[in-house]
């Protein structure tokens, strides 16, 4: 076969020639790479560039919005925080900047740079901050930060307060503006509303000072208002309502109630108190007049001299340090000591106790007694230093006293042969004890008694009596302590003598009267709250005879005014024999029954200090006598006098008082009272003066109805909390409220919502109380005003990126 | 040069192109994350011992009875039981003594860490009195007024995580 | 056979060409790299929001319990600080907390504090913080 001439003689595939083919792969190799090379930039370095740029942007971005999340976890609401923000100079050589923003409506943190045309987007609408942040930042600066700012300020809250409320023309009223609050110092000024003014800086402090008193000249009412500001421009002001009625008009006791709220500007989500005030107002004199019977127990537990120290209770307590008043001294004691004796006395006689301590062991009290003074003598002594102590056991006063060492002397039998004087000292030991004064009135019994505390060293007690006799020493380790009956009224001076060589003991030293001293003590105070038109009687209720067992109910003073006499008719009691409580009862119900005088209220006030032992008629039987008290005083208190009924008061007087009879003989629980001490048996006597005489109002009940707009933050500690549908309701019961006392309560609640808000419903917040004179059993209502709160965003917060 | 080697070098190029187009950035394992976790581990459960219910792991418990020979075993079983498995860790207080007025560090476990470290920290303040006599925190010296018993105490409770 | 030669040359140099290229690249990526992610995971690690909490804690509640000895208050609250002040330093910090404007009441011989104004500080080289509150007592 014959090829084509064109084709090579070689058999193969190529088209054209080595050379060309080499040139032409070549070439196309070349464009090729051309393009490849071109593509290097943005495939190797752009495109990754890019990715990276990206990451990068979202990690700076990242990175703030975790410090903006973090901020606001830790944000203050009353200062700032700057947290740096680390960001490098450039991203993929280009320099960008990040700065928030809003796009399409949703805040975001936009880091972008322009140059390379990129940008990334962060959300930032879930980070929990009230208000959005602003700001941009470029990464060529040196350095960044997110700043918030919060300022809070709390406003200042006038709260106008007055008392009375009702006055007498001419009489003063006292202008109370201390529980306003604000920041910082704050001035108030009271406008009094008949033309005259007040002014004036708070001064927290001392509260007291800025009670300010004003009285006006005529009839009518006024508005008093009380305006109050700060130091930052900011006030507040408030007022309150005075009637001035003409002098000596009839004012009956009454009840002003009214409420507040502090602050009324606030933040939301902060808490505010609200605070309820009652004050009883009214003149005292006006208050009604009391027919009172004392019935007062004389039985023998009332008295130590039948009941032994349980008839004694508690007058006058005193605590205090006893050290003693020692002289301390060394002799040395070398081989050359056979025998050792020190002996110490006194050159006018006083006690004085010796004590010697051997170098190796305590103290030890001198054994023998000689002239004037003790002896301590001891064989072979340990050699060293022996400390020699004398301590006076004297209580006043002072004496030479004279210390002498002798070494081998010795015992024959009981006479002592000296040896030779080693030392000798002479000085003057003053006396060193405490002392305590106690003032006691006339009493039958007295027991002073000092007992150690925390320790059991030794005391010695002396008792100077107010005629200057000096009574003692009395032992505290062998329990022995001064008493005295029918003892003269004066000061008593105890002294408190420490009988140890080193040291000092604390102790407690207490003042004792019988019972029936206190007793009669404080029915007399009782009676000196008295005026003229009331009435008071005593009835006593004891035992006589053998054993004590026959009854003896006395009518020791009827119905008087004449308190003087009465006073005098109690200071003739006398304690002995068994507690007839029930026919004590009967006597003074019968009295009351049949002298007090029309328009006073009957009052019995029953003191006893254990259980009922005998029946009126004789019989020495317990629970005959308890029957029989409580069907006495269940008679008492339905029995009228005069439309009025009685009321019963008892007292339960030291600890074998039996509370739960006594609470039963009482018109209520609320009139049983306790007394330990012969001092609470006063205060007690004291309170139910007051409460008689001087009640504004009884069986308050204050209701306090909040709306749904606050919420309760802690219950209040004294009040029942309820809920009605989505209102919560607050109550307290009181029992009553005197003239002039005040009652506060108050609660935290958080507003829900902002704007201005009412606390309470109006209409239904009262106060339901029976006014004076307490026969009738209406309520009276007074409504609570209704303050309104001001929940607004006052210092808006500052999120700023810099 | 032969096509089947040109053809060769294209496809291994354009295999390169498509990769690097796609994006294989390696970025490097960072150690970061997991420390970032170990950390808020340890935070939580020292925020969660340090409380004042009276139980007792509590830290106020422990750190008031610790002296010498007691052994807060509970405390030590509760952290844990609130610490991941892979984590060992070391317990120390940091207090100032008062009256040397330096910093000292009581261990209350004794162990060495065998990788690194992160710490959390939480403090809390006790009164003198509430210590047990022989406790190292205890200021024992008395003031003016007496002894030091509401002298407040500030105390750093540090915990050391490392994995295992 | 010259050819073949010739040929396993070329690639061979193609080869070596390509894979310095691709070190090149990935080098230059990677420099671009480091800093990736790194940045939160550091922001988590340093921000010293439990210290503020901890400090704000001790400042408000841990200090109204000594508030019921009103005459050794403000020494309590001094020495507290000196304490803060130390072992925050530890941690390289400075924080620091500051009482005043005490305000009493006296009743009946009886003082109590009824608030107290408290400004909380704290600094470190991140994060600087500072708030004053007013602590009232019920």
């Amino acid at each position: 076969m014959r090829k084509p001439f064109l084709f090579s003689s070689h058999d193969s595939e190529r088209g054209v020639s080595i050379l060309i083919e080499y040139l032409i792969l070549s070439g196309i190799l070349m464009i090729f790479f051309a393009f490849i090379v071109l593509q290097f930039n943005d495939v190797l370095g752009k495109t990754p560039l890019s990715t990276t740029m990206k990451n990068q942007f979202q990690d700076v971005g990242n990175q703030i919005a975790v410090k903006l999340t973090d901020i606001s976890i830790i944000a203050p609401e009353n200062g700032y925080v700057k947290a740096k923000i680390f960001m490098p100079y450039t991203i993929g050589d280009y320099d960008f900047k990040a700065e928030f923003t809003q796009v399409g409506g949703e805040y975001v943190l936009k880091i972008s740079s322009e140059r390379a045309g990129k940008s990334e987007y962060i959300p930032i609408n879930n980070i929990a901050l009230k208000v959005l942040p602003v700001g941009s930042t470029f990464s060529i600066t040196p350095v960044h930060e997110i700043e918030y700012t919060k300022y809070s300020h709390m406003m200042p809250t006038a709260v106008a307060l007055a008392y009375p409320t009702t006055v007498e023309v001419g009489s003063n009223v006292t202008f109370d503006m201390t529980l306003s609050t604000g920041e910082g110092d704050l001035w108030f000024r009271w406008d009094f509303g008949d033309g005259s003014s007040y002014e004036a800086k708070y001064n927290p402090n001392n509260p007291s000072q800025s009670l300010v008193e004003h009285s006006y000249s005529a009839d009518g009412t006024y508005t008093a208002t009380l305006t109050v500001w700060d130091s930052y421009g900011y006030s507040d002001s408030s007022t309150i309502n005075i009637t001035v009625i003409p002098q000596s008009q009839e004012l009956d006791p009454y009840l002003f109630a009214t409420k507040y709220v502090i602050p009324e500007v606030t933040e939301p989500d902060n808490p505010v108190q609200i605070v309820i005030y009652l004050r009883g107002g009214g003149i005292i004199e006006q208050a009604r007049n009391i027919s009172v019977m004392h019935v007062i127990d004389v039985s023998g537990s009332m008295d130590p001299d039948y009941y032994g120290t349980n008839g004694y209770t508690l007058y006058n307590s005193s605590s205090g340090t006893a050290s003693p008043s020692k002289w301390e001294n060394y002799v040395n004691v070398d081989s050359s000591f056979s025998s050792l004796t020190v002996m110490a006395y006194s050159s006018s006689g006083k006690d004085i106790d010796l004590w010697v301590k051997s170098p190796d062991g305590d103290f030890a009290r001198a054994q023998y007694g000689i002239t004037n003074g003790e002896m301590y003598f001891v064989q072979n002594p340990v050699e060293g230093n022996w400390t020699i102590s004398v301590v006076a056991d004297y209580p006043t006063g002072s004496d030479t006293v004279t210390v002498e060492v002798e070494k081998n002397g010795y015992f024959w039998w009981w006479w002592y042969f000296s040896g030779t004087l080693v030392s000798s000292w002479n000085f003057a030991l003053d006396a060193n004890a405490s002392i305590i004064t106690f003032q006691i009135p006339i009493v039958e019994n007295l027991k002073i008694e000092v007992t150690p505390v925390n320790g059991s060293k030794e005391l010695h007690l002396w008792v100077e009596e107010p005629g200057g006799a000096l009574k003692g020493p009395y032992s505290s380790s062998s329990g022995t302590y001064y008493s005295d009956s029918n003892a003269a009224s004066g000061t008593y001076t105890a002294y408190v003598v420490g009988d140890f060589p080193y040291g000092t003991q604390e102790f407690y030293i207490t003042a004792d009267i019988a019972k029936i001293d206190a007793a009669k003590i404080t029915a007399k105070t009782f009676n000196s709250f008295l005026r003229g038109t009331d009435q008071v009687g005593v009835v006593s209720f004891g035992g006589q005879g053998s054993g004590g067992a026959t009854p003896r109910i006395t009518l020791d003073q009827p119905l008087t005014n004449n308190t003087d006499q009465a006073n005098t008719s109690i200071d003739g009691l006398y304690a002995y024999g068994g507690t007839p409580l029930g026919g004590g009862i009967k006597k003074a119900r019968e009295e009351l029954v049949a002298n007090t005088t029309t328009g006073n209220i009957p009052v019995m006030i029953i003191l006893s200090d254990g259980n009922p032992t005998i029946t009126s008629d004789g019989q020495a039987s317990e629970t005959l006598a308890i029957q029989e008290a409580l069907s006495e005083a269940e008679i008492t208190k339905q029995t009228q006098v005069n439309n009025e009924s009685i009321l019963i008061y008892t007292i339960g007087f030291g600890s074998d008082a039996n509370a739960t009879l006594l609470q039963e003989i009482a018109t209520s629980p609320d009139y049983y009272f306790f007394a330990a001490t012969s001092e609470e048996l006063q205060n007690i006597y004291e309170q139910i003066a007051r409460e008689l005489k001087e009640r504004a109002a009884i069986n308050i009940t204050i209701t306090d109805v909040l709306t749904s707009d606050v919420t309760l933050s802690e219950t209040p500690s004294n009040a029942n909390v309820s809920y009605v549908g989505n209102q919560t309701v607050i109550q307290w019961n009181i029992s009553s409220i005197r003239i002039n006392e005040t009652w506060i309560g108050s609660f935290e609640v958080v507003p829900n919502t902002e704007g201005l808000i009412l606390t309470n419903v109006y209409g239904v917040s009262n106060v339901t109380f029976i006014p004076w004179p307490f026969t009738g059993v209406n309520f009276t209502t007074i409504y609570l005003p209704v303050p309104e709160l001001n929940v607004t965003r006052l210092s808006p917060e500052k999120v700023v990126l810099k | 040069m032969t096509l089947e080697g040109v053809i060769a070098a294209v496809l291994i190029l354009s295999v390169a192109y498509f990769l690097f187009q796609s994006t294989m950035i390696i970025s490097p394992v960072s150690d970061e994350v997991v420390y970032v976790q170990m950390r808020q581990y340890g935070q939580d459960a020292l925020t969660i011992l340090n409380n004042e219910s009276g139980a007792e792991d509590t830290l106020q418990y422990v750190l008031k009875r610790i002296n010498s020979t007691y052994v807060p075993d509970k405390l030590l079983s509760s952290l844990e039981k609130l610490l991941p498995d892979y984590t060992d860790f070391n317990l120390q207080v940091y207090y100032v003594n008062l009256t040397t007025n330096k910093i000292e560090v009581y261990n209350i476990t004794n162990r060495i860490p065998t990788s690194t470290t992160v710490t959390a920290s939480t403090y809390l303040v006790i009164r003198n009195g509430a210590f047990v006599d022989d406790s190292p925190f205890k200021l024992n010296s008395s003031g003016i007024e007496g002894p030091n018993n509401n002298v407040p105490i500030l105390l750093e409770v540090r915990l050391t995580l490392w994995r295992v | 056979m010259e050819g073949l030669k010739d040929t396993r040359g070329q690639i061979i140099i193609t080869m070596a060409l390509m894979i310095s290229i691709l070190l090149a690249g990935l080098s230059y990526v990677y420099s671009q790299n480091l800093l990736a992610g790194t940045e939160t995971s550091i922001t988590q690690l340093n921000f010293p929001k439990n210290e503020i909490r901890d400090l704000r804690r001790i400042a408000i509640e841990e200090l109204t319990d000594y508030a019921s000895e009103p005459s050794s208050f403000l020494d309590r609250a001094k020495e507290l600080d000196r304490q803060i002040t130390t072992l925050y330093a530890l941690h390289g910090a400075y924080a620091s907390i500051d009482v005043f404007d005490i305000k009493k009441s006296v009743v009946g011989g009886q003082e109590t504090i009824t608030s107290f104004m408290i400004r909380i500080v704290f600094s470190n080289t991140e994060v600087e913080y500072e708030e004053t509150v007013l602590v009232q007592l019920t």
